[in-house]
């Protein structure tokens, strides 16, 4: 089915293969019990040294120069598997396994930038999204206005997916200003926020280890966890959507392309769908 | 200026449907790197301060001044209106020229006479509009300072879209980490090598970079006495430059003329077909010496009155005593009759002038086909717009004689 899609060239089909590769397939072979939260953002913005913090250890590589992250870092606990995409043979792809309670309840990914001169780190990044539940957008008080970050926000609101925003490294200054700004201009362009953007601000990292304090990614791990705690269904909930989505474009893509009726695949996939939407009603 | 600029618009047009692709590329940028020297006014160096937002632009500019001129403020975008900072006092039209342009001009007493600072909308934030202003500007200014700040050093958005496309014309760059005291001094340095390392993989590898911060709220400015200096050493540059470019100008139009046919040249620029011939020798290639004198079109008349130390008027030299002084200065020069064969490489460059009698235009005529014969090579120099100019006024003179028309009757 993937491979009509793709031959296709229209954009619809190009969203929905990605859709049924990038997300249902992997979920399929491996059914993870814990929704996939990536960190995303500008490069500079402090996601690797986020990702560390939260997890309490100095994982991924952190430092001065752009772009710092070239790898994508997932980190999963022992007893919760994870469903990864498949990806090419090349693709730097680090898993590993911590023992860490917030772990417990969520996989944590660290995606390379997406604005660097580095382009092959923004298709990464790309990949790690769309296999995700919930993409967590680190940006800073000078970044949040940059427009090619931005082309990526807008992507999740056409799939209608929450994201999650923090503002890192604000200074005294900056406090407030910030996040009413960026909340203002996210509503005005329709993007879906899980709770209003996170404020961190730029402080010195612990010298030995280079993690911010405790105290700093708390809010943060607080929301994290109560994003993904069964209670709210994020993993059902996305997986649902996805499956809408996919169906949905599949229907558009059959007005366009009338031969597409009689494939097999696609009139099971619908048929099925049909079915689990009814059952679900 | 802009009859010069003007002129050599009209030559490379006129030129480019007779020239090959690669030709017309190295036309017009070479046409676009003389405008950026000679664009708005003579003398003032007008920079602009360029980044991504939030890196710190406008208040670079406060800290240079010393004074809150600009506004910051923790929104993003912040400015939208381009900001232009000129001295007291200004060249004339230079204020009204770039109002005209959308720039907010102030004036202040504390800027170095011929300077002029604008400082531009960001170029990369969702803001769409920003960029078209601030790109509207980029093609008018003469030097540019690149503002980066550690986070945004590396963003795609300037090595690949913006830098190179810009870097073509731009004639003057100064590079700037700001936000430095946000890094610890061996931060600073790692960064700072790594960008000089981006910078020379652009081929800028010689370019300032200078370390600085100019947030008030973080601690006192630092780098700008650094800055400043740069700054003034571009201005003075610049001022050079100003000479220099009438040297670009001669070769452009010296290239250019060789693929129009002669009779185009005339009815283009509106000239009869009369020269003035100057002799220049050099030993193996043409070189630039004389860019001492100060206005640009000076330098070839400073030129012509040296070497023809009788004529302090152009109007005064004959074409034939300057064959004659040509052919003495030569002589004098070299020991040799450039009249004889002679293997040292010479040029004569034959420069137009409108309105010289018939009889001694063909005496022109024949030198130049005499030296010809002896294998000596001879450039043809068009300097248009100067000529051109003068020709308008002779012309006026001329008929203002022939019916006698009262002096109070103007042009």
């Amino acid at each position: 089915m993937v491979q009509v899609l793709e031959n296709l060239e229209h954009p619809v089909a190009q969203t929905v293969s990605q859709d049924i590769i990038g997300y249902l397939i992997p979920r399929t072979t491996a059914v993870p019990l814990v929704p996939t939260v990536v960190l995303v953002g500008p490069t500079g913005s402090g996601k690797s040294t986020l990702f560390n913090s939260l997890l309490g250890e100095a994982i991924s590589e952190t430092g001065v120069l752009r772009p710092t992250t070239n790898r994508v870092t997932l980190l999963h606990h022992p007893q919760n598997n994870c469903a990864v995409p498949e990806l090419e043979t090349n693709f730097p792809l680090t898993t590993m396994t911590r023992e860490v309670s917030l772990l417990q309840s969520l996989t944590l990914v660290d995606a390379p930038d997406l604005d660097s001169t580095a382009t092959n780190h923004r298709e990464w990044a790309k990949k790690m999204v769309d296999g995700a539940e919930l993409m967590v957008w680190v940006t800073t008080p000078t970044r949040y206005g940059d427009a090619t970050p931005w082309e990526f926000l807008l992507e999740q609101k056409i799939k209608g997916r929450e994201v999650m925003v923090v503002i890192n490294r604000i200074t005294r200054r900056e406090s407030g200003a910030s996040a009413a700004d960026l909340k203002r201009i996210t509503q005005r362009r329709g993007i879906r926020l899980s709770h209003p953007p996170l404020e961190i601000n730029e402080q010195r990292l612990a010298p030995s280890t280079g993690l911010l304090p405790p105290l700093a990614v708390w809010q943060l791990e607080k929301k994290l966890q109560e994003k993904a705690d069964p209670s709210e269904q994020l993993l059902t909930q996305v997986w649902a959507d996805t499956q809408q989505q996919v169906a949905d474009g599949l229907l558009k893509l059959q007005l366009i392309y009338p031969g597409l009726r009689s494939e097999p695949l696609f009139r099971g996939f619908l048929a099925q769908h049909r079915e689990n939407r009814e059952e679900a009603v | 200026m802009n009859i010069l600029l003007d002129c050599c618009d009209r030559l490379v047009r006129k030129a480019v449907p007779l020239a090959g692709p690669e030709e017309k590329e190295r036309w017009e940028k070479t046409l676009e790197s003389i405008r950026r020297q000679l664009i708005g006014s003579g003398n003032t160096l007008l920079v602009g301060l360029i980044g991504g937002t939030g890196v710190g632009k406008t208040s670079l500019l406060n800290a240079l001044v010393g004074q809150e001129i600009g506004e910051t403020s923790p929104r993003r975008p912040t400015t939208s209106v381009p900001l232009g900072l000129l001295p007291i006092p200004t060249e004339d039209n230079l204020t009204s020229w770039l109002e005209g342009l959308g720039v907010e001009v102030v004036s202040d007493a504390s800027l170095p006479t011929g300077l002029g600072l604008v400082d531009l909308p960001d170029l990369d934030s969702i803001k769409v509009g920003h960029r078209e202003t601030a790109e509207l500007l980029l093609g008018q200014l003469n030097g540019l300072i690149w503002v980066l700040d550690p986070e945004k050093y590396q963003d795609r958005r300037w090595w690949n879209d913006l830098l190179p496309a810009e870097l073509r014309v731009a004639p003057r760059n100064l590079f700037v980490l700001n936000k430095s005291d946000r890094l610890t001094p061996s931060q600073t340095r790692m960064v700072m090598e790594d960008l000089r390392r981006t910078l020379s993989e652009f081929g800028l590898g010689n370019q300032k970079v200078i370390a600085t911060s100019s947030d008030p709220e973080t601690g006192p400015p630092q780098g700008i006495a650094e800055l400043w200096e740069a700054i003034r050493t571009q201005i003075s540059d610049f001022q050079l430059g100003t000479q220099l470019v009438l040297s670009r100008v001669d070769a452009l139009v010296a290239e250019v003329t060789e693929v129009l046919r002669l009779d185009q040249l005339d009815e283009l620029l509106g000239w009869e077909k009369t020269v003035m011939l100057v002799g220049r020798e050099w030993g193996t290639a043409p070189e630039q010496t004389d860019v001492s004198v100060t206005a640009p079109l000076d330098n070839w008349w400073r030129e012509v009155e040296t070497r023809f130390p009788h004529g302090n008027q152009p109007e005064a030299i004959k074409p034939r005593e300057l064959i004659n002084q040509a052919v003495e200065l030569t002589w004098a020069h070299t020991g040799e009759d450039p009249r004889r064969r002679s293997k040292r490489k010479r040029w004569w460059q034959l420069l137009r002038l409108p309105r010289t009698r018939q009889s001694d235009a063909v005496q022109v005529e024949l030198f130049v086909q005499n030296l010809r014969k002896l294998g000596e090579p001879v450039v043809l120099n068009y300097l248009g717009p100067y000529f051109q100019a003068e020709a308008a006024r002779r012309e006026w003179e001329m008929e203002r004689s022939r019916y006698q028309l009262p002096d109070y009757i103007e042009g």
